[in-house]
């Protein structure tokens, strides 16, 4: 599969290194969509998974309504604590007026050199014609959030 | 030792739309989505029950926004009709 659901893997070592930092005033966060085979606006394919080490142009939609090459910015919630979990959230995000395919995003690190963070693969293509392309992130807590370290 | 044993990404639940923004519908599907949470493990009388009760906040959402929606065309439509664009304030109004 070009586009696999993951934590990536140099995301892991960069935490032990500090490079990440989603304190709502820290670092800036953005989330890209992604083509996979003839689905997509673009005519690359994207290739996505657990060794992404940082934000590609390859595969990526091309820009549409409020969706600019290079992705949304994400708003984040701070990161908190369940049981023996650590989690972090991002506020649902919208690109409006577009007309939009993709299979897959890419969250990543857009103040620390486009470092990855995580795959997000749809399973299927989901498409919006002169319309709203919507991403819905999962309930903030152990069992379901976007990033959770157990 | 400091054992690092899982690292989780979450499903996301994409909402896409035609020639318009999201419909009431799925703006309230995604309110008890992320509002109610049902795991596929739980036992089947809970889940059920759980089901119920997110169907009915789905559908006392669903009202709600419908509501919203149509009282801010109302106020849209008399600024519109104000300002002396009827035929304008006619089309909102028929949204």
């Amino acid at each position: 599969m070009a586009i696999a659901q993951a934590m990536c893997t140099a995301f892991k070592k960069e935490l032990m290194l500090g490079t990440h930092n989603f304190a709502t005033n820290g670092n800036a966060f953005k989330i890209a969509l992604y083509a996979e085979g003839g689905g997509g606006k673009s005519s690359t394919t994207a290739t996505l998974g657990a060794t992404t080490t940082a934000f590609v142009t390859t595969g990526e939609v091309a820009s549409s309504g409020t969706y600019a090459t290079g992705g949304g910015a994400l708003t984040k919630v701070a990161p908190s604590t369940s049981g023996t979990t650590a989690l972090t959230d991002f506020a649902d995000i919208s690109f409006t007026t577009a007309s939009i395919t993709a299979m897959g995003a890419l969250i990543y690190n857009d103040t620390n050199s486009n470092k990855a963070v995580a795959v997000l693969d749809f399973s299927s293509n989901k498409t919006s014609t002169s319309g709203t392309f919507t991403i819905q992130f999962p309930t903030a807590d152990a069992s379901n959030a976007i990033i959770r370290i157990a | 030792m400091f054992d690092l044993n899982v690292g989780s990404v979450g499903a996301v639940n994409i909402m896409t739309s035609e020639n318009g923004g999201l419909s009431n519908d799925q703006i309230a599907e995604m309110l008890a989505t992320k509002l109610i949470y049902i795991s596929d493990d739980a036992p089947e009388p809970i889940r059920l029950q759980a089901e119920a009760f997110r169907d009915k906040v789905r559908n006392l959402a669903q009202y709600y926004i419908e509501l919203a929606r149509k009282e801010e065309r109302a106020s849209i439509c008399s600024k519109v009709r104000e300002a002396g664009q009827i035929e304008l304030a006619k089309a909102i109004g028929r949204l």
